[in-house]
Formats: structure tokens, sequence, C-alpha cells
């Protein structure tokens, strides 16, 4: 549940993008920096390692305005896709809500697909979360290269729950901010449901 | 005691704190605990007080007590927080931490638990506490069995600890784990572990090369087999993976030499139609490549002697009872022409349309990974499709068959399975692989039982027979049966060509059949094998006889069968055959020898010294035989070792050679060549202790190359060599796979120093955004760090100070959160007071210290503001009983779940605080105000730290009653 701050009267909503190794996932966040206003986004923070890999996280702050009287912010965070990395991609989950899995549409990256797709279904699990029940949107990304699996297998595969779902390029941000926003509405309307049941 | 002496000890106790006599304070308090062993609030007092004295050891007992207390209680969270102040009391200790996480277990939140027992075995391996440390590990994967980084952990601490055979025992679980998961990526990390445990596991070797491969990791792949040479020779298995990772890094001609050693190692042990395969695999990549096309399409140069090895038709193989039969080159085609015979053979036009339609090498492995990945996400029909595209060109690829059956029978496609089952049962056969035929066979009947084809087969693979590929003829199949009672007789792979070479054999073969040419080689065969080669005239006699002396060679010694590609391959002059061991040359006959070691295995009576007598064999000559001994091929072979740097393996052989021919010239020159190799080796050996094999893979130097000789193997060497080389230096440093799972605390401190390097102090909004960020995760030092840096600027400051004041309760120090709190409050375009959320904030830090009546006092304020705010009536009740005189609050485990109950809608529209601020009583100073989480993990945090703080906060200018 997103992180409500009275005193500040801010609501920060925390949104990660899971997927396998060298899959997009900062990509993504690179896009959006490039392209949200200035005021509207804070620093990316993202470092890489000798290797060009995501060090930790990668973390945009995005500004989404007021609503009614709270500032609304929405943390993108991305986690370290390399399999080493699974200590620290669990802690980045903690306080998550919402998942934006970028899958890889290379047919030789499927195995990873899935690899880190049950990863995540396992933190989210040791995190206290349901997976059934988190905002979850799918990108596949990729979809520009001739070696990528077809759609509907990847649906069949990934997707089966039907989650909100994008062919993306994000090199040339196809479907980045589709993404983000099916995920950003997801979340909005999570946090109101689940506060309202309460 | 009675009720009004405890009364008057408090009294007293308070007098002293008072004067800041903390020391008789503490004496009379400890008399309240001898009356009531289980106020868990005196402890607590009593520690404090401690701490006032800076007597840190007496505090941590207290509080240790304390915890104890609240335990036994069920207040685990509380006991959690009181032992949390312990751990900033103390040094480092894995104790405080193992209690902790007993006391997760005991809550059920094993990740929790699982956290703390992990910060206990790195203390524990920083003190050398290894076997405390292993304990540990071993109760974390009792708890989370499924927990493979753990196992991998415990497995590590194995291995340094010199466990390798607890290590082995551990990697084995994780790897069938990780297989069970379908986890390839870790399987590999795994595996690779494994290996360098047990260097020599020759499975993990070869399904870490597949997983490689897989992955496209051609690098490795070729580090991979390179470490497989260096242990023994090298496998088809190994060096076909040699051949696809050049292929798909481009180097073709060095693909195209591993692929021809293997077919060299398949013609060695009589495999011809797989060595066949191979060749084709060879033009699929180098369509040019003349040996390949001479083998494959019996075409272009070569064809003359090939023609001249086509064996005779084998009725006039002589083999006679008593006498060691003669064998001749014609085992594989011969069995191949026969089979023609009797099974009608393709068109010719059909084997056109397949090699001119033919996939390339990474056609066929991308189908065929493909169908792969379909058929285990069930997507059989999609897995189907791709095989047929693989068999539509290659009929008889034995993957895609077995796969396709597979596929069949799981989607009890019994009819299409059962003719697959046909096929494949056929050419399994025709391989040798009898075991396996058997087993198709068996499955196919299990889900087809009428069908009178598979009915057969499996009768006819329980008998004895020879020659499965000619069972729907059926012609003088009662007479084999009849003559050839060992059932190995059916194994022999020359026997039976594989039905994928019938299109071959009869597009290349059938005018070789009568060529007439006999030819005679006397092998050394065993008495039994004599006696049993009766062999009649007609062709199932025929085959019956090749069958008779197979079986007398043992399935595994084909080798009186000189395939094609084996002439060709060694020598480019192969028209001039030279003869067999005590025969003459001559231009009609087939050339062929056993190695020495085949000589042996084949003929275990035949005395050494014979062996070394190279009978009518010339010293010199493109092809010698002799002595069981096929020079060329040795010196091939030599050659290859040498190129792989295998400088021992080759100077056996060359010495070998040179021991049946001593004027042997070209072993002559290479043996001299590695002797000058091994002394360099030698002076360069003393660079980083490399191995001798890692010695000239490096040396830059490229080999000496015979240009008589392959040089395509030279180049394979040379760029192994280069490719390795590369690798070699890689593999030295330390690499995240070899380490598993790379610590948060590793990764954090490098991600903490990147930041410095990149965010300015002066960026508030970064700092403070971060600071959130490390709080989400738990990482509240590292969030408090960034809101310290947050709060220089104005701007920030007060968020900040909350954001800290946040942070503090979730380390259990709510004195210090009441403190950032006030700071909050006092700075400059700070919070406006009477929020009602900072209110309950307040509360709860109050609730948190100890300080129960100011914390009633606030939550009443908040309860005026909203009676149904979070969890206020529960507290509300809670805290009257504590205003009665009670002292211990009911069981965490009790509370309900009912700190959530506003909603968005409420928080979205809750401007009445700001509304009512005014209005709204201030019991006390300062008025606090804190900000209101949302629930999620930092909830849990507050309330299991809310009942210890280290610090010295300010009190409330309030009256503290400590009960």
């Amino acid at each position: 549940m997103s992180f409500i701050n009275y005193s500040s009267r801010e609501i920060n909503c925390k949104i990660v993008y899971y997927g396998p190794g060298l899959g997009g996932k900062t990509t993504n966040l690179q896009y959006i920096y490039d392209k949200m206003s200035p005021d509207t986004k804070g620093k990316l923070i993202s470092l890489a390692t000798e290797t060009e890999r995501t060090l930790f996280f990668d973390f945009l702050p995005l500004a989404l305005g007021d609503i009614r009287g709270f500032k609304t912010r929405f943390q993108l965070y991305t986690v370290p896709g390399q399999v080493f990395y699974d200590a620290s991609r669990k802690l980045i989950l903690r306080g998550v809500d919402g998942v934006v899995f970028v899958a890889d549409s290379q047919i030789e990256r499927m195995d990873a697909n899935i690899e880190s797709l049950e990863n995540l279904k396992l933190n989210l699990k040791e995190n206290g979360y349901d997976f059934e029940k988190i905002p979850f949107v799918m990108q596949y990304n990729k979809r520009d290269l001739p070696n990528a699996a077809e759609l509907q297998e990847m649906k069949t595969i990934l997707n089966p729950k039907t989650s909100p779902d994008f062919e993306g390029v994000a090199t040339k941000g196809i479907a980045v901010f589709e993404t983000l926003k099916a995920i950003a509405k997801l979340v909005l309307v999570e946090m109101k449901r689940s506060t309202a049941v309460r | 005691m009675a009720a009004v002496d405890k009364k008057k000890i408090i009294e007293s106790a308070s007098k002293f704190i008072a004067k800041n006599q903390f020391d008789k304070a503490i004496k009379d308090l400890q008399k309240i605990l001898e009356l009531e062993p289980k106020n868990n609030q005196i402890a607590l007092k009593i520690a404090e007080l401690f701490l006032k004295l800076d007597k840190k050891q007496d505090a941590v007992s207290y509080y240790e007590l304390a915890s104890n207390m609240f335990r036994d209680s069920g207040f685990y969270d509380k006991a959690i927080a009181v032992y949390r102040q312990v751990l900033s009391l103390s040094p480092p200790s894995a104790d405080p931490y193992l209690k902790i996480a007993d006391l997760f277990r005991k809550k059920n939140l094993t990740a929790e638990a699982v956290s703390n027992y992990k910060i206990a075995i790195a203390i524990y391996e920083k003190e050398g506490k290894v076997q405390e440390a292993l304990k540990i590990l071993k109760t974390i994967t009792e708890l989370e069995p499924s927990n493979l980084p753990g196992r991998m952990k415990l497995a590590s601490l194995y291995i340094k600890n010199g466990l390798k055979n607890e290590a082995y025992k551990e990697f084995v679980h994780i790897a069938e784990k990780l297989i069970e998961a379908k986890k390839t990526i870790d399987l590999i990390t795994v595996y690779e572990k494994i290996l360098t445990i047990k260097p020599d596991d020759s499975n993990v070797s070869k399904q870490l090369i597949k997983l490689y491969l897989a992955r496209g990791d051609y690098q490795k792949v070729l580090l991979r087999v390179k470490e497989i040479i260096t242990l023994g020779k090298p496998d088809t298995d190994a060096l076909i993976a040699l051949a696809k990772a050049y292929t798909a890094l481009e180097k073709t001609s060095l693909a195209v030499s591993a692929y021809k050693e293997v077919a060299k190692l398949y013609t060695k042990e009589g495999l011809v139609p797989q060595a066949r395969e191979i060749y084709k695999k060879v033009l699929e990549i180098d369509p040019t490549d003349q040996q390949a096309l001479q083998i494959v399409t019996g075409a272009g140069p070569v064809e003359k002697p090939m023609i001249e090895i086509q064996p005779e038709p084998l009725e006039s193989t002589e083999v006679h009872a008593g006498k060691a039969p003669k064998t001749s080159e014609k085992s594989a085609e011969a069995q191949q022409e026969k089979k023609t015979a009797a099974v009608p053979p393709e068109p010719r036009g059909k084997q056109a349309t397949e090699k001119k339609e033919g996939l390339s090498a990474e056609a066929i492995d991308k189908y065929l990974s493909e169908a792969q990945v379909y058929k285990r996400y069930g997507l059989n029909a999609k897995a189907v499709e791709k095989l047929l595209q693989v068999t539509a060109v290659y009929p008889s690829h034995k993957t895609a068959l077995t796969e396709l059956f597979e596929l069949y029978q799981a989607d009890k496609k019994s009819k299409e399975a059962s003719e697959i089952a046909e096929k494949l049962y056929n050419i399994l056969m025709a391989d040798g692989d009898i075991e396996r035929a058997e087993e198709i066979i068996r499955k196919a009947l299990a889900n087809d039982q009428d069908n009178e084809v598979l009915k057969a087969l499996a009768g006819e693979s329980a008998g004895p027979t020879e020659v499965k590929a000619e069972q729907p003829e059926g012609t003088a199949m009662s007479e084999d049966i009849g003559q050839t009672s060992a059932p190995e007789a059916r194994t022999a792979p020359e026997q039976v060509e594989a039905v994928e070479s019938k299109e071959e054999v009869a597009g290349q073969i059938p005018q070789e059949i009568d060529t007439g040419i006999e030819i005679e080689v006397e092998a050394p065969m065993t008495p039994e094998t004599g006696a049993e080669a009766a062999i009649g005239p007609d062709d199932g006699v025929s085959d019956r006889a090749e069958g008779a002396r197979a079986q007398g060679e043992g399935r595994e010694e084909p080798r009186e069968e000189v395939p094609i590609p084996e002439q060709i391959e060694f020598t480019p002059e192969a028209g001039s055959g030279e003869p067999e061991t005590g025969k003459a040359p001559s231009g009609d006959e087939i050339e062929f020898s056993f190695s020495e070691e085949e000589m042996k295995e084949i003929s275990p009576e035949a005395p050494a010294g014979k062996q070394e007598q190279p009978a009518g064999r010339p010293a010199h000559g493109s092809h010698e035989q002799g002595a069981g001994m096929d020079v060329i091929d040795a010196l091939d072979e030599a050659e290859f070792y040498y190129q792989q740097g295998i400088l021992t393996e080759a100077k056996g052989i060359l010495l070998k050679i040179l021991k049946s021919f001593p004027n042997e010239e070209r072993a002559k020159k290479k043996l001299a060549e590695i002797t000058a190799k091994e002394e360099e080796s030698i002076s360069a050996s003393n660079e980083e202790g490399l191995t001798e094999l890692g010695e000239s893979f490096i040396q830059k130097e490229a080999p000496v190359v015979s240009a008589s000789s392959d040089e395509d193997l030279f180049d394979l060497a040379r760029e192994l060599e280069n490719e390795l080389s590369t690798s070699v230096v890689k593999t030295d440093e330390p690499r995240p796979e070899e380490d598993q799972q790379v610590s948060v605390e590793e990764v954090l401190e490098a991600f903490k120093k990147g930041v410095e390097k990149s965010v300015d102090k002066e960026d508030a909004e970064t700092h403070y955004n971060l600071g959130i960020a490390y709080k989400e995760m738990g990482l509240i030092d590292e969030a408090i760090n960034e809101f310290n840096i947050a709060i220089v600027s104005p701007d920030k400051k007060a968020d900040g100070l909350i954001m800290l004041g946040m942070s503090y309760m979730g380390k259990g120090l709510p004195g210090k959160a009441i403190e950032m709190y006030k700071q909050a409050l006092a700075s400059k375009g700070g919070v406006k007071q009477k929020n009602i959320g900072l209110l309950y904030e307040f509360a709860l830090a109050f609730e948190a210290y100890g300080d129960m009546k100011s914390a009633l006092s606030y939550f009443q304020e908040v309860a005026t503001i909203d009676g149904d705010f979070r969890d206020i009536k529960d507290k509300l009740h809670r805290l009257a009983e504590f205003s009665e005189g009670e002292t211990i609050a009911q069981p965490e485990v009790e509370k309900p779940a009912a700190k959530e109950k506003f909603t968005l809608d409420d928080i979205l529209t809750e401007e009445q605080p700001q509304a009512q601020e005014e209005k709204a009583p201030i019991k006390q100073e300062p008025v606090p105000q804190a900000p209101v989480m949302g629930p999620k993990t930092d909830e849990r945090t507050y309330t299991q730290g809310a009942d210890a703080d280290k610090g010295k906060p300010k009190q409330p200018k309030k009256k503290v009653s400590y009960i």
C-alpha cells in the first residue's frame, strides 16, 4: 500500500520494473526521464556496473500533481536482473505498490523471462504480497527484433492472468508511457479500493 | 509486599529519578521487580536508568530480561524491539540476531527470521566461527527447504571449510531442484560450482555445455571443451558442442575441423551413419568442402576410392569356421546395400530435394530449441510444427523424431506416435542403440496395443535377430534367426544402416553392390566368431554373416568395416589404399587396419609381439598400416592432441608410431616439435602456475602447421587458443556467478559510493527521495543519512525532520522520533499543528517511549477529531487500562487489524485538521505533529519498535509515572 504522509501531505507510490537482465527495464526509465518535463521529474539515479548492468536499482521519482491536496508521486524503480542479485531484488520489492514486468521478447530469452517471473512471485510472497492481487502490467519489450517470440505465445506463458500488457520497443519509446499509465492507473485504483475496504 | 509498599517504593524511585539519583531509583525498582518478576515495564525502566549511568552492560541485561518477559507474554514484536535496542548498545554479536530470528519464527515471519539468521551467520563468519555459521545455515535450509540461495551459501561454506563431499551433495541437491524448477541460469552457476569440486564429472560437464549452447554462451563452451580435453580424450558430444560454438561464432573453418574430428571419432567406432551425418553438417556450413562432398554425395574426385572400398556383396565374403574371418571394408556399406535391397530405396529425386532444401545447422538448432520451449510450456502443437519442419528436410533426424514421438505420445496421438516409433526404431537399431529402440517400441505399444507392426518389431527385438530394418521384408529372416543366437549380433552398427542412410545408399551405392570386389582382411578373430560365422549365399545370410562377425567381436567393435569417410579424411590420395595387415597393397582392396588399442580390444589373445610386426608394410607412405596401427590416422590423432595442447598424449601416440615404424619421418618431425614446445612450456611455466595445457593455449606463437596435414585442425587449435587465452584470464577474475548471491551489503556500499559521486549534497530533493527509497526498503540507517542531508535545505527541512522521526521510530527509538517531530514543528515552514496524523504518530511515539499518559492524551485528542481514525478506539481502550494502573497491555497478537480504518477518500478530503486546529485543545507541550503512514511494512516496524529508546529524549513537561 502506498506511503501516505499526512504531515507533508504526500502520497508516494512505489512502482518496480522487474524482469530478466538486459530486458530493457532501465531503458524504460531512461526514456521516461528523457521525455518528462523537468518540473515533474526528479533526478534519475541510475548507476551501472562496469559491465553496464544496473547497480542495485534505478530510481526515478515522478510528480503526478496534486490529488485533493496531496502531492502524489510515483517512485519508479528497476531491479538488477541478474540472478545473483536476488537479495537486492527482494529488498527493492519491499513496499511495492505495482509491478511492471519487462519481458525480453527474444525467443532465447523465454527461459530467463519465466525464471524472472517466478522469482518475482517468490520475492513478492516473501515480502508478504500476493502476486495475484498486486497491480501488474506486462510489457513485451524488443518486439522489433527478428527473433522475437510470437506474441500470443508470450501472452500464454507469461501473462496467464491477462493483466494489461503491451508490445514495446523501449529504445524507441514504443509503449513505454502506455505501460506507465496502465500501472499508475492500477495502483491508484488499488489504493482507493484497499483503503475503502478497510 | 503489600500494595501500599509498592506504591511507596514507586514514589521513592520517582523522587530519586527527579534528583538524578538513578542508582537509588534502580534499587527501588529492583525491589518491585522482585515482587513482580514479570513486570516488563519495570525491567525496561531499570535498563534505561542503567543507561543514564552509562552502565551499558547492566542496561543490556535488563533489556534482555524485559525482552524475555515480552516474549513469554506473547508480545513478540515488543520483544524484538527491545532486542534491537540491545543491538544498538552492544558490539556486533550474533546472539541478539539469533534471538530476534527466533522471535520472528514464533511469529511465522520466516523471511524476517532468515534475514536475521543471515546477519548472525555473517558475524560468525567474521569471527571465524564456521561451525556455528554452518549450524545456522542448516537451520535456514530446514526452515526454508526451497531457499536455494541459502543452500548455495551452505555449500559454499562447506567448500571454504574443505568439506567438499558435503558441498557436492548440497550442490547436487540444488541442481535437482533447479532442474525441477527449470531455472537454467541458476543451474549453470551450480554446475560450475560442482565442476570446481569434481572437475571430472563428465555428466555435469556435458549438461553445462548444453546449457551454455542453449544460452548462446559460446566462449564458455570453448572453455569447457578445453577443460574436457585436459582431462582426457574429448568425446563426440564435446566436439560437436565445440563445432556448434564455432559455427555460432562464425568461425567456419574451425567448426568444420571440429566436425571432422567428430566424424573421425565416429568412423573409428564404426558409426558410419553418424559420421555421414556429421559430414552433412560440414556441408551445411561449408557447401564447398570437397571431402564432405565426396563422402556425402559420392561425387567428386574421391568417388573412385569410395567405389573401391565399396564392399562386394556380402555373400562373397569368406568367413570360415575355425579361421579368422576375412574381414572386408564392406561392413557398413554392405549392410546398407543389403538393406537397400530389402527396403525399396527412396527415389533419388526425393533425396535431391532434401538436400536442396536443407536447413542450416543453425536453423535446425533453432527449430529444435524452439520446439523445446514450446514443449516445456505445454504448447505441443507448436512444438510438433517446428519438429516437422526439421523432419521434412531430415526425415531421419533422431532428436526431432524422438521429440515428435514423445509429443504424440503425450497428446495421445497413438497413430502418429506409432509411425514415428517405427521409423525411430529402425534408425536406432541401425545405430546399434538397441535399448532405446526397444524402449521406443515398448512405449508406442503401450498406447497402441493393437498395432501389428509394433508387435512384430517388439517380438523381433526380443529375439536374437540382427536385421531390424529388413523386418518388413521378412526375407531370409528365419534362417538368420536360426543361425544367429547372440543378441549382440543385432547391435553391430554396421549391420543395419540407418534408415536415414537409405537415401544415400540408394543414391550412391547401388552400382557398388555388384562390384565383385572381394575384400579379405585378416582381422584377428576370436575362435567363437569363426565358429558361428557360417555364411550363406544370399543377402540375408550375408547380413547374418556381418551380424555374426559383429557378434564375435562384440557390439562395440565393428571396426572391420572401414567406413568411407575414414579413408578420405586421412588420405587425400586415398585411392592408393594400403593393404591391411598381412596383405599386399591392392588398388581394389579396401585398406583397413585397427589401431593398436582396437587390436587389443578385439583380439585379446593377439600376442603383443605380433603387433609390432608391420608385415608387408612400407616404412613410408601415405597410408601406412601395420601392427594394428594406421599411421596416418595415428599421426592425425597426434596432431589433434598437439594442437589442443595435450602434448603428452600426442607424444605418446608418436612414440607408438615410431615404435612400429622407426623411420616414419613425420612422426619424428612432430615429436621434435613437441619436444621443443615442451621446453618452451617449461621455461614459461613459471607464469602463474598455469598448467601445461594452459600454457600451450596462452603461448603466442602459432603451432607449427604441417602443410600436409589437416590445416583446419591447426586453425582450430590456434583459434581455440586465442579464444581461450582470453577466457582463461577472465575466469581468474572474480565473477558474480561464482559467488552465487551478491550480498545486499556489498551492492549497497557500491551504490552509496556511486550516489555520493553523482548526487550533489545540495540536491536536497534527490536526497530526500533517496531517503524515502531506502526507508521503503527497510534500510533505515541509510534513510536517516539521506534525510539528514536533505534537511540542510530549508525547503526540505520540515519534511526531512518528519521522515527522520519516522525513521527513528523504525529503529525503535521513539525518544529520538519525538525530538525530530519537535524540531519539525519548530522549523520555519514546518508542518501545521493539529494534523490528526501527526497527533497520532506523536501518541505512538510516547506510547513506545513508555509515557503512557502522554500517549493517552494524544490519542484522545485524535479521537476528538476523528473517533474512527485507524485503531484509535483500541488504543484508547488499552491505555484506559493503563490509566487504571495496569502496566501490561494485551498481547499484540490480539491487536485488531483495524489500523487502517480510514479510506482514501477520507485521506484525500482530510482538510479538517487544519480547519479544526485552532479549536482543538492543546493539552500539553509541545504540540506534536507527526506524520501518519500508510500501513504495509512501516506499520509493523512502528509497532514492533515502539518499546525502547536508547536515546535520552527530552521529556514533555508532564509528570512522568513509570508504571
